[in-house]
């Protein structure tokens, strides 16, 4: 029994690596390491289940909010969308203390209420706010940062593609999961406003004297470039919350608001139409390719009965689940330099979701926790895709880029430690709404 | 070669074409209920969509580089056994996606010959949403192969845009 378990995981790591260090598509190197689970350790017929396994996944309603809010991010990030973000909330934040640097978090915290994507949000804000920042004198190291850290909190507020894979492959609810986001979200975006200011403070060089305060008429003016966006959000979260629609229906309404308001900025056209569609739908297909292959493994994990024994040796050994949380977060950062996102999320259901529920984690929670670490992996080199995003903007070196968002990584990780001693953080308002 | 570049962003466009029918049939959807009716078996037809939309998109997805795979260790590689590295994958991909296609060609086929419907209040036979999985893994499998045989030409492969493939994240 142990001795099957040692070698089964022994197989399934250096199969993993072996495919994966080749340059093996992700989806296509699940999908093989499946087969061979399959053909080793269970005597299933593995092209019947292959077939049954494609079509149930695929053909998913829950999964449909997937696209829709792919491409309702696709649709906003050409629109004028950034720039009103940033006219709207500068008066706002210009006199605090580190000035418009907050406007990196609040502009990344409402656009991460309309966008499921961390790279997205980085790249729409980023777009505008970092040339804006250093016009006006900002210290990079502060700019840059902020703006890395801030974009993180796309994943977390809802909506969110990557809540949206992890409640797809783990089967938990999506609309819990995106009323769990939320309050950790804001939370990230006080502690990262909080250490702004307070670096600012202490570095009064990095921060130019603050503009002229502008006339609260002319602020409240100001404002009412936010309205489209705001609407979108209620029409969005607010129908999820308010209980009368799906996540699928809310990403419909979503995708429908956005048109709108590309149609009222008049940034739609044939051309913008089309590349957003097509864009959206090849993320999806990346995605929903990952997606298959992890569900090929899960059903290969389930007859192999891989996950089912490591959750019994976990329970047995008596780590608990606040040891078993810290064991996994430095298993998953490190998993972060050479995997994405997606797929450690992907791999997690499959093989550890077990393990999690036998030390009684709540799946909610976990899926909250585990989109904080998938954070910590997307601005971590080698591969963090928000650092790439950011060296598109800036022409920064990823060396140079890493140093600076060091504070904003180390607030990620007191966010996990919060997380994990006051687990209310996540499933408080889940419990208050549903 | 030019004509297989046209077939796969041809089926690309069948699988955008699926992705706008998914929106304008939810919207439709929700848009009825508020009047107390609705389309029978939306769920059903919105989820085929989706599996469509998925398979059409593989081969094109693959041309424009937004397949994730991991490059860290194949960027360490000296060109020469990095290209070696690239045609080994293709080559390994190409092997496993064509017996992907051939595994979903027989469960279609099985769908088809014991004549599946479907579930719902409209019993559609499942052979026909589940087409689209054998015509999108087919061309996967072909894309793939296509590859190959170019990395082996040394001829271009796709458009590399790291910033594009991040959009999913």
């Amino acid at each position: 029994m142990t001795m099957d378990i040692l070698t089964q995981s022994a197989v399934l790591v250096v199969t993993l690596l072996l495919l994966l260090g080749l340059g093996i598509w992700v989806g296509v190197a699940l999908l093989a390491s499946a087969v061979v689970i399959f053909v080793m350790f269970t005597s299933t017929p593995v092209d019947a289940i292959l077939g049954t396994t494609m079509w149930a996944h695929s053909a998913s309603w829950t999964l449909t909010a997937l696209p829709l809010f792919i491409w309702m991010g696709e649709i906003l990030y050409r629109t004028r969308l950034a720039e009103d973000l940033f006219a709207g909330l500068a008066p706002w934040v210009g006199r605090l203390p580190g000035g418009l640097a907050h406007v990196n978090v609040a502009g990344c915290g409402i656009f991460a209420a309309v966008s499921g994507s961390s790279a997205a949000t980085t790249a729409t804000v980023g777009r505008i706010s970092l040339p804006e920042l250093k016009a006006r004198g900002y210290a990079d190291r502060l700019a840059i940062g902020s703006l890395a850290g801030s974009g993180t909190l796309g994943l977390l507020i809802p909506p969110s593609v990557v809540m949206i894979v992890y409640g797809v492959a783990a089967q938990v609810s999506i609309n819990r999961l995106f009323i769990a986001g939320v309050v950790p979200g804001l939370m990230l975006m006080a502690l990262f406003s909080g250490y702004i200011a307070i670096w600012s403070r202490m570095n009064p060089d990095g921060v130019p004297a603050p503009e002229d305060s502008i006339p609260l008429g002319e602020r409240l003016r100001r404002l009412r470039l936010l309205l489209p966006v705001v609407g979108l959000i209620i029409g969005v979260i607010g129908s999820i919350y308010a209980g009368v629609a799906t996540a699928t229906e809310a990403a419909a309404i979503g995708v429908a608001g956005a048109l709108l308001i590309a149609l009222i900025g008049g940034t739609l056209n044939l051309s913008t139409f089309t590349a957003s569609l097509m864009g959206a739908t090849r993320t999806s297909a990346m995605i929903g390719l990952i997606l298959l292959g992890a569900a090929f493994l899960t059903s290969a994990m389930s007859f192999s009965g891989l996950p089912a024994q490591l959750a019994e040796i976990i329970s047995a050994s008596g780590l608990g689940a606040p040891g078993l949380i810290a064991v996994l977060t430095v298993f998953f950062v490190l998993l972060g330099c050479f995997l994405d996102g997606i797929s450690i999320v992907v791999l997690t259901t499959s093989v550890v979701m077990p393990a999690i529920a036998a030390v009684g984690v709540d799946p909610v929670w976990f899926g909250v926790y585990l989109i904080i670490v998938v954070e910590m992996a997307q601005i971590t080199p080698p591969l963090g895709f928000n650092l790439f995003v950011i060296q598109n903007l800036t022409g920064r070196s990823i060396f140079e880029i890493t140093r600076m968002i060091v504070p904003y990584f180390l607030i990620l990780v007191l966010a996990v430690i919060l997380l994990t001693a006051f687990p209310g953080i996540a499933t408080w308002l889940v419990e208050q709404t549903l | 070669m030019v004509l297989t570049r046209h077939l796969f962003t041809f089926c690309g466009a069948l699988a955008a074409l699926s992705l706008l029918g998914i929106a304008a049939l939810i919207l439709a959807q929700i848009g009825l209920r508020l009047m107390g009716s609705q389309i029978p078996s939306a769920d059903d037809f919105a989820a085929w969509g989706l599996s469509a939309s998925i398979f059409l998109a593989l081969p094109a997805a693959l041309l424009h580089g937004d397949h994730i795979r991991v490059t860290s260790l194949r960027q360490l590689l000296p060109a020469r056994l990095g290209h070696g590295a690239d045609i080994l994958a293709a080559g390994f991909a190409t092997g496993m996606m064509a017996w992907v296609a051939w595994a979903i060609f027989g469960y279609v086929a099985e769908s088809w010959t014991y004549n599946d419907v479907s579930q719902g209040i409209v019993a559609v036979p499942l052979w026909i949403p589940q087409s689209a999985m054998v015509l999108g893994s087919v061309l996967f499998a072909l894309a793939f192969a296509e590859r190959t045989l170019r990395l082996i030409l040394g001829l271009p492969v796709e458009r590399d845009d790291i910033s594009e493939q991040a959009r999913g994240e």
